[in-house]
């Protein structure tokens, strides 16, 4: 592209005899729907004709100005935002790890977008105040809400939000510190909760019985770096959903258990049928693993020790498991759903 | 099929006529379109005219066409999903030292034949020229005119300028 400088006079001298093309309003939404919305921006300040097509709605079904959408981490403008949130309808917000997103910034996105607003990441957001998350309770569309890392917030406003959101399948709650009865038992009510995160967080066993007396379809599971979550709680878990099962991947990575209850637990799995893969450390409990569970076919994943919540397992993952949808962008963001299960 | 044989002629803006395999010329839906609506082609010796593409133009896209005649047809789903992925190949090569009035005709001539893969190609590639440049510098390498009047200008400066704002490079 840049080859075309040197030559910029002559071809000047060209386009002045032949008139400069004019490309169709058609042609030029092909071009942008190539662009994240923050090079949509920069391209809709060139002329009015581009300004018009850039607030063409079919751009802003997806707005991504999360990480995957701009190369460095973005500090958000509430009113920058809610003028880009005002072109959609917004199916789909992706705020990862954005800087300076508060209680007010959810506000104008409750505003502009409450009954659309199916997809919600605010991954690393950690700025969001305790209640901070109180504007949500009014996006009652929400199927697919990443709350992983915002830290601040308290199991009250998350379990405000839990409630108003029935709809929910995909929740990612890794990372918050401050998870408790509230959120266990808001759990409890979500019924087509098919994908849970509970990375590092102070899930317990009373937490778990919330939710095995709810079960909702789960087939995601994470439990990664939860101390607190006893052997025969989770036992229980599994053992409620009895022969309807449908949990297929269960993430059991830096928990406190011995070689011997895994050993144990082992047999329990071979019962579920529908369980694919079971995330263990290797080096805790390998030998015996093998062995209970090659009947059961189940594959290991050695344990990445590191605790980055950039190291987005799910992010980017999930929302391609909940196509269809608007998927601008799909290839060049977007992995399949099936590279976490390699 | 029997139409891999049959040739039909096409007629460019500036009067240039090329003979092409229908089966080539069929991978332009507008040209597809007006041979099976009108009969067109068959044992008919007069031309189609194409007014807008001219004669240099319409030999690209039959380069192109050419080149791309026994790919698999794509969805129709329009902007749907639009892949991002670096043309590779043939496509590569085609767009490469395109100069830019020849890619803007290529591209309406894209859009009027409606050859979709075409389309999606020359976009690409003029997405490509845009990444990463601001307003002024886009402006300048497609000849395009700031037409905002000052108070617009600054309007749209305030309301689009916020994500740029302490983290830029």
């Amino acid at each position: 592209m840049d080859t075309l400088q040197p030559r910029q006079g002559i071809r000047l001298r060209k386009c002045m005899d032949v008139r400069p093309v004019v490309l169709p309003d058609d042609v030029l939404l092909n071009i942008f729907s190539r662009f994240s919305p923050r090079e949509l921006l920069v391209l809709m300040q060139v002329c009015r004709q581009w300004r018009r097509v850039g607030c063409h709605p079919h751009l802003w079904t997806y707005v991504n100005f999360g990480l995957a959408g701009c190369e460095l981490e973005l500090q958000v403008d509430d009113q920058g935002l809610g003028s880009c949130l005002r072109l959609g309808p917004v199916f789909q917000l992706d705020l990862e790890l954005c800087r300076g997103v508060r209680q007010a910034t959810l506000a104008v996105v409750a505003t502009q977008c409450a009954t659309t607003l199916q997809r919600l990441n605010l991954a690393g957001c950690r700025s969001i105040s305790p209640s901070g998350l109180a504007p949500l309770v009014q996006c009652t569309q929400l199927r697919v809400l990443s709350l992983r890392g915002c830290v601040q917030c308290s199991d009250e406003s998350i379990a405000g939000v839990l409630r108003a959101c029935p709809k929910l399948a995909y929740l990612d709650l890794g990372f918050i510190p401050g998870l408790d009865k509230q959120v266990g038992q808001a759990l409890g009510q979500l019924p087509h909760l098919r994908h849970l995160s509970l990375r590092a967080t102070p899930t317990n066993g009373t937490f778990l019985t919330h939710l095995a007396r709810a079960n909702p379809p789960l087939q995601f599971l994470s439990l990664r770096k939860c101390p607190l979550v006893p052997m025969p709680a989770l036992a229980a878990l599994l053992r409620t959903e009895g022969p309807r099962t449908h949990m297929q991947r269960l993430d059991l990575r830096q928990m406190p258990y011995t070689a011997e209850a895994l050993a144990h637990f082992a047999t329990l799995l071979d019962t579920l049928q529908s369980l694919l893969y079971v995330d263990v450390d290797a080096m805790l409990v390998m030998e015996r693993f093998v062995l209970t569970s090659a009947v059961g076919g189940y594959q290991y994943q050695a344990a990445a020790l590191d605790d980055d919540p950039r190291d987005s397992l799910q992010n980017n993952t999930f929302y391609a498991a909940f196509a269809p949808g608007p998927t601008r962008l799909a290839g060049a963001h977007h992995e399949t759903y099936g590279c976490i299960l390699d | 099929m029997t139409t891999s044989e049959k040739f039909v002629k096409l007629r460019s803006s500036d009067d240039k006529e090329f003979e092409v395999p229908v089966k080539i010329v069929g991978m332009s839906v507008t040209i597809k379109n007006m041979l099976e609506d009108l009969g067109l082609g068959d044992s008919d010796e007069s031309p189609i005219p194409l007014p807008n593409v001219s004669g240099s133009i319409l030999e690209k896209v039959i380069e192109y066409c050419t080149e791309h005649q026994h790919d698999d047809p794509q969805p129709d789903d329009d902007l749907a999903h639009v892949d991002n992925d670096e043309p590779e190949g043939f496509d590569a090569e085609f767009v490469r030292d395109m100069d830019q009035g020849t890619l803007f005709h290529l591209i309406l001539a894209a859009n009027f034949l409606d050859i979709k893969s075409l389309l999606d190609l020359t976009c690409k590639h003029v997405a490509s020229m845009i990444k990463n440049k601001g307003p002024q510098e886009i402006r300048d390498q497609f000849n395009i005119r700031n037409d905002f009047t000052p108070e617009e200008e600054e309007r749209v400066q305030k309301e689009n300028d916020w994500t740029n704002s302490g983290s830029n490079p």
